[in-house]
């Protein structure tokens, strides 16, 4: 067991007791703070290098919206850490009763390579918050943002209690094998499984953060313009390479004639007649992907782009027609900017199509027409839901993120992250006291005993008679 | 595993068919269960005595008790609990609809255990209801009068295809546990703990675990002793020490480990009487198998009380043993049992070093005058849960999470915690076709005009105190108009 060094020493920093008091973790998380200023340069540059992220989706995702976590982390530590207290009943009415809230020990966060920083950084923010001692392990794909990951970053944390490690799929399998005390994975539902299986073997609690197709229901009644920007803003950011992109379009056939010149005329708004030369839009992260996601092209018919080239794994923003919900499109998640429409007849026949698929991370819809946004809410199931955007449900911290079946388990973002690592633990202190009070309980039992113990225990409706 | 397929796709359409999920159905499936509770209150008793010779008052105060404050909590604190949640916005969002919405899970599998055999799937089950999941029950075998009561009842009070019950041993366990569910809670052993957890792992299923352990009781040498054995010796012998939060061992000072048999002895006189065995407030093991294994943990130990045994009756009488080695048969497993090892430690640094040493247990106790010893014990150790002064306590005030943490569970039930644990946060962000102007400054061509723009939407942190939404409103605006202006 190649880590078993690594995680007792680890675990024997844990059971110091060092990562528990405040201070340390506030000094620890400003840290951090300073690795994202003073690394900024290299963080944008090495995830440049990797899939050529257009420098302000970069500094958005993985610099401005981890400082907001940060920040929102340090300046609320405090309250989050108290014991919170709890209403009592009446026969715990004099006693203590809180909820403790206890750093699990030492726990695995896995990233994945399509937000490198992000997506390794906010689950950190919150285990180094709630106390425990982390083993970070960045994704092998995006190379360099690994290799400034795990030469830079330890050199701002306590070496004792944080360890990054790089590993392949090999070494994180061996990595899987040993005991931790929370595993906080990113990634594809196929892997979720693997690492669900490890951890079960340990009795490890899991937040799996995964994926599946996001449908986009574009209704009839909406401003089609306005539409259609959001829909592309959030399927080309970052060349479609993100958990919460709208997969795949569902709409009428009028609608997709509407859709189509306003889905043209957003893609030039953003990048230009050429694309390809625009600096706002990136490309695919390796060739085992950008493979993967050309062969997708084939599906239907290209209505716009459908352009690629391999050597620079460019594929052209891209909308597809004459999908059929048979198609190897439609079969796994895009991850690419490609957008299929699929056409239903209405709302009614869109929430159907939605619910004979796996439960995504989020569903979408473009409505102008409240109740329509409500019916599609309150007949599906995803893990998030956004009306009349795209993926501005990410930013909003003080909303749970995660997903549900397939598309995940567990949540986070905001406090959500503190409370993923920390283990609720219900406390009550009574008083030696008062003994008299708690001869009820004890035998030898009679009739008369069970009465007052009713009579004191029970919660009643309010308004009922007292007589049952 | 095709009757298993049949009964759980039932319930996957059943519950596709939205009729649990109004709040209305739920209530009335609850005093459903209300109803069944009252009206059946003499045959449930009856099942709990017959499994586990347990006398009519204590299976209504441990079980049905709980589970009609349970139902009650619920029926309560249904329409708050299941309403949606508002959040916080950020400036941006300030037009928007942000709030997180509590959605049932779907099928939820519930697994009860057999020492408390009616509320540990009772419990369950009502926050699944209340939730809104469909709910295949599946209470232990080996408590099988309360199996067989609870396949019988249920299906009289409760929507049949909604809430079906399951019952047998481990072939049909596995069967059920190889379909789909979403969510499984699980009450039971470690060891099968790690079964469940993998078959879920398939499927991708959230589980609760609710788990077992050796949970320590430290006795401090400044405290009350007569009260803290008094408090112990019941916590300890109820159900005959059947209990997943029973204080499994003591730890002490060797100076007061005489004092505390003296007492617990006291105790037990003061409880059950001369001859224990003829006592109706006292239980018995649940089968041989147990019997068998509890005297096992026996071999070899110093007796300083009970010992007797009736392998007929399964009965094992109060037993404490003194001057305890850590290595020992008794110390390696949770006990499950009427057998209360003393173990000596010299200080309260002896104490937590040797909790911390093994695997963290379901409850942990300690008794102490000192408010001061018992705050450092908490913060030095990890269990998933805490009585100081008393055992078993904090498990009855249901606004305190019931789990356990590492060998000894994951996650949390009890009150409100179930039903946000058979619920789905569901985060849900409504937002305006219109008011696009603010938009533009994500979208590309990309500028440093728009990333400090970004910036300070972003990262600006307003104390409203200060700032004054009026003020607020106003920057708004002219920050639309400034936009507006720059983007066109």
């Amino acid at each position: 067991n190649p880590y078993a060094g690594l995680v007792n020493h680890l675990r024997a920093a844990w059971l110091s007791g060092r990562t528990r008091p405040m201070e340390y973790r506030m000094a620890q998380l400003e840290a951090l703070g300073r690795f994202l200023d003073e690394k900024k340069e290299d963080i944008l540059k090495a995830t440049a290098a990797d899939m050529g992220k257009p420098l302000f989706e970069a500094e958005y995702s993985e610099i401005l919206l981890c400082k907001n976590e940060l920040n929102n982390t340090l300046n609320n530590l405090s309250h989050w850490m108290k014991d919170e207290h709890v209403d009592k009943n009446l026969v715990t009415r004099l006693d203590s009763a809180f909820i403790r809230k206890d750093p699990y020990g030492v726990v695995l966060i896995i990233a994945p390579w399509n937000y490198p920083i992000h997506l390794l950084l906010v689950p950190l923010i919150g285990a180094i918050a709630a106390g425990n001692c982390v083993i970070i392990k960045p994704s092998e794909i995006t190379k360099k943002t690994e290799r400034l990951v795990a030469e830079a970053l330890p050199s701002y944390l306590d070496k004792d209690c944080f360890a990054v490690v790089t590993a392949g799929v090999q070494e994180t399998t061996r990595l899987l094998e040993n005991k931790f005390d929370y595993i906080f994975y990113t990634g594809i539902s196929s892997v979720g499984r693997i690492v669900m299986a490890a951890a079960a073997k340990h009795l490890t609690p899991v937040t799996l953060e995964l994926g599946g197709k996001n449908p986009c229901y574009v209704s009839d009644s909406c401003d089609v313009q306005n539409v259609a920007r959001r829909v592309a803003w959030g399927r080309f950011f970052n060349v479609g390479q993100t958990c919460i992109a709208p997969d795949y379009v569902l709409c009428s056939l009028e609608m997709q004639e509407k859709l189509l010149p306003a889905l043209r005329e957003a893609i030039t708004e953003f990048y230009g007649p050429n694309p390809q030369e625009s600096p706002d839009f990136g490309r695919i992260v390796g060739d085992k992907q950008f493979q993967r996601v050309q062969a997708l092209l084939r599906s239907g018919r290209v209505a716009i782009g459908g352009q690629t080239d391999a050597e620079t794994r460019y594929i052209a923003p891209t909308v597809l027609v004459d999908v059929q919900p048979s198609d190897p499109i439609m079969q796994e998640e895009i991850f690419g900017p490609i957008l299929p429409i699929v056409i239903v007849a209405t709302t009614d026949k869109a929430i159907d199509f939605i619910n004979s698929r796996e439960r995504p991370l989020v569903v979408y819809i473009f409505s102008s027409n409240d109740k329509e946004v409500n019916k599609v809410l309150e007949r599906t199931s995803s893990g998030g839901f956004c009306g009349n955007d795209t993926l501005m449900h990410f930013t909003l911290n003080s909303l749970p993120f995660g997903g549900i079946g397939s598309s995940g388990l567990g949540m986070y973002h905001g406090k959500f992250t503190f409370d993923t690592f920390t283990h609720l633990r219900g406390c009550l202190l009574r008083a030696m006291g008062r003994e008299a009070l708690n001869t009820l309980r004890y035998p030898p039992y009679s009739q008369q005993k069970l009465g007052i113990v009713r009579a004191a225990t029970e919660v009643k409706r309010k308004g009922s008679c007292t007589l049952f | 595993m095709e009757r298993m397929q049949q009964i759980v796709s039932r319930a996957r359409a059943a519950f596709s068919s939205g009729r649990c999920r109004s709040l209305e159905f739920r209530v009335q499936q609850l005093k459903a269960l209300q109803r069944m509770v009252q009206e059946k209150e003499q045959e449930i008793l009856a099942a709990i005595q017959a499994d586990l010779h347990k006398c009519g008052y204590n299976a209504y105060g441990h079980e049905v008790l709980g589970v009609l404050a349970e139902l009650a909590l619920a029926i309560e604190n249904l329409p708050s609990w299941a309403a949606p949640q508002h959040v916080k916005k950020n400036f941006l969002m300030m037009r928007d609809e942000a709030y997180i919405s509590f959605e049932p899970l779907g099928v939820v599998l519930v697994i009860g255990a057999w020492n408390y055999p009616f509320i540990l799937v009772m419990q369950p089950l009502i926050g699944a209801i209340a939730a809104g999941n469909a709910v295949v029950v599946k209470p232990a075998e080996i408590s099988k009068n309360t199996a067989q009561l609870v396949a019988d009842l249920l299906p009289q009070y409760l929507d049949p295809e909604l809430y079906p019950v399951v019952t047998g041993g481990v072939p049909e366990t596995t069967a059920l546990l190889a379909q789909r569910f979403d969510h499984i809670l699980y009450t039971g052993s470690s060891a099968v703990g790690k079964i469940v957890m993998a078959a879920a792992a398939k499927h991708l299923t959230p589980v609760t675990l609710e788990l077992g352990g050796k949970s320590p009781c430290y006795i401090d040498k400044d405290c009350d002793l007569a009260v803290a054995c008094r408090r112990i010796t019941w916590g300890k012998y109820m159900n005959c020490g059947q209990t997943c939060i029973a204080p499994d061992y003591i730890l002490c000072d060797p100076s007061i480990q005489s004092k505390v048999v003296e007492n617990i002895k006291a105790t037990l006189q003061e409880f059950y009487g001369e001859d224990v065995k003829s006592s109706q407030d006292y239980e018995r093991i649940i089968n041989k198998h147990h019997f068998k294994r509890i005297l096992g943990l026996l071999e070899g130990q110093k007796i300083a009380h009970g010992g007797e045994t009736d392998e007929d009756s399964c009965f094992i009488a109060p037993t404490i043993l003194t001057d305890v080695s850590p290595d020992s048969k008794v110390m390696e497993e949770e006990i499950f049992g009427p057998v209360l090892p003393i173990l000596t430690v010299k200080s309260v640094d002896e104490a937590i070093e040797f909790i911390n040493r093994r695997e963290k247990p379901l409850a942990l106790y300690v008794f102490s005058n000192n408010k001061e010893l018992i705050k450092r014990v908490i913060s030095e150790t990890s269990s998933g849960g805490v009585t100081g002064n008393d055992v078993i306590m904090h498990f009855f005030l249901s606004t305190l999470p019931f789990g356990g943490v590492g060998n000894s569970g994951m996650g949390t039930y009890h009150g409100k915690h179930s039903f946000e644990t058979f619920s789905h946060r569901r985060a849900c962000l409504i937002k305006d076709l219109k008011m696009e102007g603010t938009n533009k400054l994500r979208y590309p061509p990309a500028s440093q005009k728009k990333v400090d723009w970004m910036k300070f939407f972003v990262l600006k942190r307003f104390n409203k105190g200060q700032v004054g939404l009026v003020i607020l409103a106003l920057l708004g605006l002219v920050a639309a108009v400034l936009m507006k202006v720059s983007f066109g």
